[in-house]
């Protein structure tokens, strides 16, 4: 066991657990957050994702041990119900979600790509947005909430 | 929040009516059975008005339904029928969904069959109605004017023609319940009425799922939980040999390791101590029943012992085929599939002596609660089953297993266990949509029309949804010493009753005459529809639907395949052969080309009244036909061609292969 210092959405967490275990375990359970999900556990289905530094990052494939002082945002850590994200509003407007379990991963994926290319095209989103796995086919409508967001962004 | 403080506020919120369900559970005890669903004995009697509605001292309603939210759209639309059957702002309606404590029991949500049942004339839609008939009724005792000259709006009830006589449905009730029957008689509101039915409503839940706020019941948390992993089999019908438990003590946070026959779990205080635990422990098992050959395993379909049903039957098949001017042949091969569901399967249980709490997704709380009893050796009233979303189903995930894994592993340590399945668990063992062989002929006229149809299938099933009482259906089950429902050989009789076509197996255009009468949605009478079911090694279940997709490829394939032989347009040449298009003129009734209406009418709907139905229906028509085709030319040459890759929503490793 070890002890690790995380900031989570802005707030101070000291855990102390066994530096293998992944990060989304910490989050999911010790911290009781509802974002991150675990989907594969293998890094293949994006429900696991956080931002850590700036980037979205597989949970369930990122052990805690090496996080030592990391900020990290999860899905609750964007907005809340009363004022959610202008990208968490887009996919409520466009009613994007039908059982809404891959929305985490989904939404901070989007976030982050769009984040560091603020101008890229449908297809380059369809693209970044590959690796995210929806089995609802709720597809369309959330590479809508998308572009909705990122011409929003632009704006 | 924890779970034990939202059911506190949960009993706050709905004051005296939970008053009415403790006490009516003691008619339960005194041998109360419950009605139209019939299964089991309920305390939730769906007889009762108070079953289905409350209205708070506030005038607020709360709505309980049996019919759950699995992401489409049920719990607001269920909303908006008791807001616009009480005529109460959509805001002001609670919904309790799915709970055995407080739920009457309609089953399971399933087979598109929710609509149906609690938005027609019964159940839900027909409590909301009786509700706002019964509160009219006090309305009009209490200010003394007849019923008809009341006028109800934004749950206040008041006189026509004078606004200033009203009183609210807070204020009728006052929290007490109703205590009457639940009226067979009352009238829904009038269509023309509607201003919350039939409009467009923002899904309530969105929100809470976009800001990560939702409560899935891989959230759920109980004081006291621990976490349990299950290990299973390593291969088809694998038992236990023996189980080292000194294989894991070295572990940390172990609390148990438990095994019940071939049910093996471990128990750890957190997650990733119950992972390593599991992957750890060193079990012994026998090799298993082995699994047919791979390389022909659709021919080995075709060779065993199989248990046959004929749908339909003309007896007159043969001879119009070898009449036909022309017969299509097709053979379509569909592959066991997975649901799999982008989130594992997760449950939590917690067991303490004769009582147990169970927080599932699974569809069917009431199966589930009847189920989990088998397994814990408890009367079913003694188990309690509250519903809690999980990752998209379609069909049956492992959501009805996980939920005897966690109670299996709570009753063996006397605490509550969270279980979410391993990726693999979820995969291997889940029940696959069922492999699929469908053999076609269809013979044509000399105008190239359908004159006959002959249809063939075989599929492996085991197991199924579990239901009341065959808990051995899944995994879990099966592990813990249950029987799975598997086949029982036998040969074909002719047709039964009436025409029934719940898998779809019988196309939709085909006359479907069975027993003096046509039940199906088309014109071919000349008609032969023969199923061999045959045993499984894999678990199964319905994957979308029960079989209608398999079904359904096959015959909208052989209908792209036919119009392209006969050069005719696939839809036009479709509404050809569909009755509603030959009595009533189908044509002409849709948005564009004048080609209506009509649409590929589906399972037990396949009555010539889907003519009616929508045009997006026509569109997806349209549109499948698009791709495939484009997947036809990209196949392997004439003599035998593949491709057909089709079905938006669950198509991927679909393919035919085709005889010219």
């Amino acid at each position: 066991m070890s002890t690790i210092a995380l900031k989570v959405n802005g707030r101070s967490h000291t855990v102390d657990v066994d530096p293998r275990t992944p990060l989304l375990y910490v989050l999911s359970d010790d911290l009781e957050l509802r974002g991150p999900k675990f989907g594969c556990g293998l890094g293949q289905c994006g429900a696991c994702t956080v931002i850590v530094r700036g980037r979205a990052v597989r949970s369930c494939q990122t052990t805690v041990g090496g996080l030592n002082g990391a900020e990290v945002t999860t899905l609750e850590g964007l907005g809340t119900i009363g004022k959610p994200h202008p990208i968490q509003r887009a996919f409520i407007d466009e009613q994007a979600a039908q059982c809404g379990f891959c929305l985490n991963g989904v939404i901070l994926t989007a976030k982050a790509f769009l984040d560091e290319h603020p101008k890229a095209s449908d297809p380059e989103i369809q693209q970044a947005m590959s690796s995210v796995l929806c089995r609802c086919f709720a597809h369309t409508r959330m590479l809508r909430a998308i572009a909705r967001y990122a011409r929003e962004n632009r704006a | 929040m924890s779970r034990e403080q939202s059911r506190r506020d949960f009993l706050q919120g709905s004051g005296a009516l939970i008053v009415s369900f403790s006490s009516a559970a003691l008619f339960e005890r005194l041998g109360f059975a419950q009605g139209p669903f019939g299964t089991r004995a309920s305390h939730v009697d769906p007889r009762r008005l108070d079953s289905w509605i409350a209205v708070a001292a506030d005038g607020s309603v709360t709505a309980y339904t049996g019919k759950c939210e699995l992401g489409q759209g049920m719990y607001t639309a269920q909303l908006q029928l008791i807001a616009e059957e009480l005529s109460v702002p959509l805001a002001r309606v609670k919904l309790i969904e799915c709970d055995t404590e407080v739920t009457p029991d309609q089953g399971t949500t399933s087979g598109s069959q929710s609509t149906p049942t609690n938005f027609n004339e019964r159940n839900l839609a027909l409590a909301g109605a009786a509700a706002r008939e019964a509160l009219v009724r006090l309305a009009a005792e209490r200010l003394g004017v007849p019923v008809g000259q009341l006028a109800v709006a934004d749950g206040v009830v008041s006189v026509r023609g004078d606004a200033s006589r009203r009183v609210s449905y807070g204020e009728l009730v006052a929290g007490k319940k109703f205590d009457i029957p639940l009226s067979t008689t009352a009238r829904r509101k009038p269509v023309g009425e509607w201003t919350v039915l039939g409009k467009p409503v923002a899904r309530v839940d969105l929100p809470a799922l976009a800001t990560g706020q939702f409560e899935f019941v891989h959230n759920v948390r109980v004081p006291g939980m621990l976490h349990g992993r299950v290990v299973r089999p390593p291969a088809v019908g694998a038992q236990v040999v023996r189980v080292d438990e000194g294989s894991v003590r070295a572990v940390p946070g172990v609390v148990k390791v438990v095994v019940r026959k071939s049910f093996v779990g471990v128990v750890a205080e957190k997650p990733w101590q119950a992972v390593q635990a599991a992957n750890q422990l060193k079990v012994t098992w026998t090799p298993g029943v082995g699994l047919p050959p791979q390389h022909d395993f659709y021919d080995h379909l075709r060779k065993v012992p199989s248990r046959d049903a004929l749908l339909v039957n003309s007896r007159d098949v043969d001879e119009t085929l070898a009449r036909a001017s022309d017969v299509v042949k097709a053979t379509y091969l569909h592959p066991y599939q997975m649901h799999g569901s982008v989130g594992t399967s997760c449950a939590v249980a917690d067991v303490q002596g004769n009582k147990a709490t169970i927080w599932s997704a699974t569809q069917s709380a009431y199966p589930t609660r009847s189920g989990a009893a088998m397994l814990l050796g408890l009367p079913a009233d003694s188990v309690r089953v509250v519903f809690v979303r999980g990752s998209g189903c379609y069909g049956i995930n492992g959501a009805d297993t996980v939920s005897y894994d966690a109670a299996l592993l709570s009753q063996a340590v006397g605490k509550p266990v969270r279980v979410q399945l391993a990726r693999q668990d979820e995969m291997a063992w889940e029940n696959f949509g069922s492999a699929y062989v469908v053999d076609q002929r269809v013979g044509l006229d000399g105008e190239g029309r359908i004159v006959s149809w002959d249809y063939e299938a075989w599929s492996p099933t085991l197991g199924g949804r579990p239901g009341y009482d065959r808990p051995g259906n899944v995994v879990t089950g099966w592990a813990a010493g249950y029987e799975p429902l598997t086949v029982t050989p036998g040969t074909a009789t002719n047709p039964g009753r009436a025409f029934s076509n719940g898998s779809n197996a019988a196309p939709s255009y085909i006359a479907g005459c069975v027993g003096g009468a046509c039940g199906g949605a088309g014109t071919v009478r000349s008609e032969r529809v023969l199923t061999h079911t045959v045993p499984s090694p894999f678990f199964t279940g319905p994957l979308r639907s029960p079989s209608r997709l398999q079904n359904t490829f096959a015959h909208e394939c052989l209908m792209d395949e036919v119009a392209a032989r006969v050069k005719a347009d696939p839809v036009a040449y479709r509404l050809r052969h569909l009755r509603c298009a030959a009595e009533r003129g189908c044509q002409g009734g849709g948005e564009s080309g004048g080609l209506g209406r009509a649409a590929v009418p589906e399972s037990r709907h396949s009555t010539n009244r889907h003519c009616t139905r929508s045009r997006f229906r026509l569109r997806d028509l349209r549109g499948r036909q698009r791709i495939c085709r484009h997947g036809c030319r990209g196949g392997r040459g004439p003599g035998h061609r593949r491709g057909c890759s089709e079905a938006p929503g669950g198509g991927a490793g679909l393919r035919s292969d085709l005889e010219p």
